[in-house]
């Protein structure tokens, strides 16, 4: 009985950690096809919703909604426009693609270092672009976000240009 | 007495399985992205974005079978019906560039990145640089017309070769498109990755923030006959479209 008791509780174990190991690999969310080699930016972005107003643009298999921090309108904080990615019809986010954003000429001054980006999820990023608050004339930050989604067969790499006006 | 029984039993499989967990990681399919890569969304106060530091080692890249080694021979027909034989070359530096026209990130090493000019300067020189399609029938790029639509559009003056059947591409190890190896005037593989070090193939983003052609580099090196200080890197691109 005793015996019993202790290979049942040793199969229950193994059970157990077989499970744990089989669940690791598949919970990156990865699956498709990746662009290999690609530095993804390591970032830590706020995950809170995004402002109200966001603007969309839409592309083939993904949207882009972006808007200003709730930040910037807060004097003092850090004011920044947060561009969140949306993967569509089975596409997932590229997690090896070095997403960023280039600024229109027009927008250069108001930009303030690289933009950082994470994954949020499977079909979802978040992108970070760092802006000055005491820009003169800083009314609207407007660029290119470039960005890569994918299915089990095929990546796309996309331009999303990005308008947001600033409060 | 029984409980030190079951715990040596429950140490010894949570080690068994603990390392066969590691190795399962290690063998799946899917590229995983290297350490630095692996971005980790966590909650800040509102609007407290931090930048982060830009990764300044490239990618670890895996294995390849056969960088040190002869390079497998093959003899596979051109876009033009022609059969071109590595073995033919024999006493030249080769460069082989996995295919794909519809690959985006071909498309955009072609048009905006490290591949617009380094063939043609290095064939030039007189280095032998092929191109492989290992795409399977059915497979995105694998389309003859295409192909040689790209060959037209990129000004290409190098020959794309077919392997539909994937042997070759397999044989080396070929991974993504674009894949390159150089092959020494030996016959000897002496590098192995990717074009550079911009994952965005439009030389846009390279790591470090400085870019490097490796296919540059490593044909330099052997001009001026030194080994190649840079053999292997991990390549970046589509995964190449074998049939299985």
């Amino acid at each position: 009985m005793r015996r019993q008791v202790r290979v049942l509780i040793g199969a229950a174990l193994a059970a157990s950690l077989a499970g744990a190991c089989k669940r690791s690999p598949s919970q990156d969310g990865g699956g498709g096809e990746h662009a290999e080699g690609a530095a993804v930016k390591g970032a830590r972005v706020p995950l809170d919703p995004l402002p109200s107003g966001a603007v969309r643009v839409s592309g083939k298999n993904f949207h882009v909604d972006a808007a200003p921090a709730a930040t910037c309108a807060t004097a003092g904080g850090a004011c920044s426009v947060l561009a969140d990615l949306t993967a569509l019809s089975g596409f997932k986010v590229n997690k090896e693609y070095p997403y960023r954003f280039v600024p229109d000429a027009a927008s250069q001054a108001l930009v303030e270092g690289d933009a950082a980006f994470a994954v949020t999820g499977t079909h979802t990023g978040r992108l970070v672009v760092p802006v000055r608050r005491d820009a003169p004339g800083a009314s609207r930050v407007s660029g290119t976000f470039k960005l890569s989604v994918c299915n089990a067969d095929v990546c796309q790499i996309e331009d999303a240009v990005l308008t947001v006006a600033m409060p | 007495m029984a409980k030190p029984t079951m715990m040596f039993g429950a140490a010894l499989v949570a080690a068994l399985l603990g390392s066969a967990c590691k190795k399962e990681e290690a063998a799946t399919s899917e590229p995983q992205p290297p350490p630095q890569a692996q971005p980790q969304a966590q909650a800040q106060p509102q609007g407290q974005a931090q930048p982060e530091t830009k990764p300044e080692a490239p990618p670890p890249a895996p294995a390849s079978p056969v960088l040190g080694k002869p390079a497998p021979d093959f003899t596979l027909e051109a876009l033009d019906g022609s059969k071109v034989s590595l073995a033919s070359f024999k006493g030249k530096v080769v460069v082989l560039e996995w295919f794909n026209p519809g690959c985006p990130y071909v498309q955009k090493s072609h048009t905006k990145g490290s591949l617009i000019d380094t063939a043609r300067k290095h064939t030039d020189a007189g280095v032998v640089w092929l191109a492989i399609n290992s795409g399977a029938a059915g497979k995105q790029g694998h389309d003859p017309a295409e192909n040689t639509a790209a060959v037209k559009d990129w000004s290409l003056g190098h020959p794309v070769l077919r392997d539909v059947t994937g042997e070759i591409g397999k044989a080396y190890g070929a991974t993504n498109t674009p894949n390159m190896f150089v092959i020494d005037a030996a016959g000897t593989v002496v590098y192995a990755g990717a074009i550079d070090n911009s994952p965005d193939g439009e030389r846009g983003a390279p790591t470090g923030g400085t870019l490097v052609n490796y296919i540059d580099a490593a044909l330099a090196d052997l001009a001026a006959g030194r080994p190649v200080a840079t053999p292997l890197t991990k390549p970046y691109g589509c995964g190449v479209k074998y049939a299985s």
